[in-house]
């Protein structure tokens, strides 16, 4: 029953997953000189004038990019499953409450790796080819980004729980999801050795998780 | 009643209660749903059924009481047990880019039981196409494949949320018709909600009434239309107050008339009415659907309760005013 409920929420999210991946693809295909479409630049003037995976403006709009679609993935697998009642027919299935929403996480947040890892991982291996372009190349230059990926995932979490869980108006529940979203600010932006910064990623997307399997649980479906 | 669920019953409901903010939307609503029977669930918008409804499904939890299907508690209520529980809720919920193929093979994925051959007689039987997009489906047409997905685990309990809302008479009878077709072929225990009591009379061998959060009335179908009567009284001049008598549902003057509704009708109220005075006295026979709404449109603070009859009794009996 997992992959067919697996199957349903990246069919779902697809349409955002497909638009995020492109735009990814065009931003860090850009800065390997293969962009999928010519546009002027934001961020270089051609191969050779950037410095690959050090680019403070392309890693921010990464950043951003990733951000913005991990919250439409959140907000889309619980908002939008309710108004359109289907709640109703899915948590009616044969399977505890708790697997079928750890089910809706594990393919939200695989396809949101999926879209942000695949590019950067690309990315990564042509910045590694000898030969590709005039500068340096570490693999610990990917850090920032890998850590904007896990920063991605929690604004995520903080989303889905944004979705799941009732309130009396749209502050109160954009609550979850701002607060995800300072944290998630500090632990990307805040000077700090990477391993607190994943450290601390965990811990909030652990206390996630929690909070929505609990609010799955005692919540009303009406 | 007894204190203790009979194996028999497929829903048990102990002063199962829920209220939001300050309104009590159920109240010790006490319920029992034999095995094997066709529950009409009745009342009026907003009297709480779909509330009762979303409870016995664990969609919504109650705030005092609990309830058992097929004799398991809902708070606890395991996959195994689920899986032979169907439920259609109101609207038909269907996921609108799924095929209907794409739908059932989805639905089949949590079942290990599941009759392949009923859906596909079921779909056939409604004409529709394995590729057609449910998003693009009428409201019946998401009716009928509701049904058939409901159908294919051959759950032993069906809970059916107001099914035929929304559906023309056509094929709400087809709907119906199919219905019953798969209920006496399998002999299983319905309990679906309905605001039509063609419908309801058609199907339903118990009803259930609930008015303002509270189940009013719990008996067999037949025993409900018999007990409600109207009685017509008629004056030579304006009819006077009527003083009440037991089991009265409401009254009302009608020109030179005066009208009453009351349950189980008998010598005493007679003899009230008869002190009127009045010049004759007629006693009219209701259909179900007349007996509801007499019923459930009457002063609501002043409505009698049915009693549920004994079931360790032969025959069923209904009491006039609680």
């Amino acid at each position: 029953m997992w992959p067919a409920l697996v199957w349903k929420e990246w069919r779902e999210c697809s349409i955002f997953a497909g638009l995020a991946f492109l735009a990814l693809a065009q931003l860090l295909g850009e800065a390997m000189d293969l962009p999928l479409v010519r546009l002027v630049s934001l961020f270089s003037t051609g191969r050779g004038a950037e410095i690959p995976l050090l680019s403070g403006g392309r890693e921010a709009l990464f950043t951003w990019i990733m951000v913005l679609v991990a919250v439409i993935i959140g907000f889309q697998q619980t908002l939008w499953e309710s108004w359109r009642q289907t709640t109703l027919f899915l948590l009616h299935r044969p399977a505890p409450r708790s697997q079928i929403y750890l089910c809706k996480l594990f393919a939200g947040g695989s396809l949101l790796l999926l879209v942000g890892a695949v590019p950067l991982l690309v990315f990564c291996l042509w910045a590694a080819t000898p030969a590709t372009h005039a500068s340096p190349f570490y693999w610990s230059m990917s850090e920032p980004w890998c850590r904007s990926l896990a920063s991605a995932l929690a604004c995520y979490l903080g989303a889905f729980y944004c979705g799941l869980r009732p309130a009396r108006w749209i502050g109160s529940r954009l609550l979850p999801a701002i607060t995800t979203g300072l944290l998630v600010m500090g632990l990307k932006y805040v000077p700090m050795p990477g391993l607190w910064a994943y450290f601390g990623l965990i811990v909030l997307a652990a206390g996630l998780v929690f909070l929505i399997l609990e609010e799955a649980r005692v919540r009303e479906y009406p | 009643m007894s204190d203790t669920p009979a194996n028999t019953d497929a829903i048990v409901t102990e002063h199962l209660s829920k209220a939001y903010g300050p309104k009590w939307v159920v109240r010790d609503l006490n319920l029992r749903v034999p095995t094997g029977s066709v529950y009409g669930f009745l009342g009026r918008n907003g009297a709480g059924k779909s509330t009762t409804i979303k409870m016995l499904t664990g969609m919504v939890p109650p705030d005092s009481g609990r309830s058992l299907l097929l004799g398991e508690d809902i708070a606890t209520l395991t996959p195994d047990t689920r899986a032979r529980v169907a439920y259609m809720a109101e609207g038909h919920p269907l996921y609108g880019w799924m095929s209907i193929g794409e739908m059932v093979r989805f639905t089949r994925a949590f079942h290990t039981a599941w009759d392949q051959t009923l859906v596909d007689q079921v779909l056939d039987h409604f004409e529709l196409s394995r590729r057609q997009k449910c998003g693009r489906l009428s409201r019946g047409q998401q009716a009928q494949v509701s049904l058939a997905l409901a159908m294919a685990p051959d759950p032993e309990l069906l809970i059916l949320d107001d099914p035929t809302l929304g559906l023309d008479t056509v094929v709400r009878r087809d709907f119906l018709e199919v219905l019953i077709q798969l209920i006496q072929s399998r002999g299983r225990t319905i309990l679906f909600s309905s605001h039509i009591l063609g419908d309801v009379e058609r199907v339903a061998t118990r009803i259930g009434v609930m008015v303002d959060g509270v189940l009013r009335v719990d008996c067999p179908t037949e025993t409900f239309r018999e007990s409600v009567r109207k009685v017509v009284a008629e004056f030579d001049g304006e009819p006077p107050e009527f003083p009440g008598c037991e089991g009265l549902v409401s009254w009302r003057r009608v020109g030179i008339q005066l009208e009453l509704v009351v349950v189980n009708w008998t010598a005493p109220q007679q003899a009230v009415l008869e002190s009127l005075e009045p010049r004759w006295i007629d006693v009219l026979e209701l259909n179900l659907e007349d007996a509801f709404i007499e019923y459930t449109r009457g002063s609501r603070r002043s409505l009698p309760s049915f009693a549920r009859e004994n079931r360790h009794v032969a025959g069923a009996r209904v009491e006039g005013m609680a």
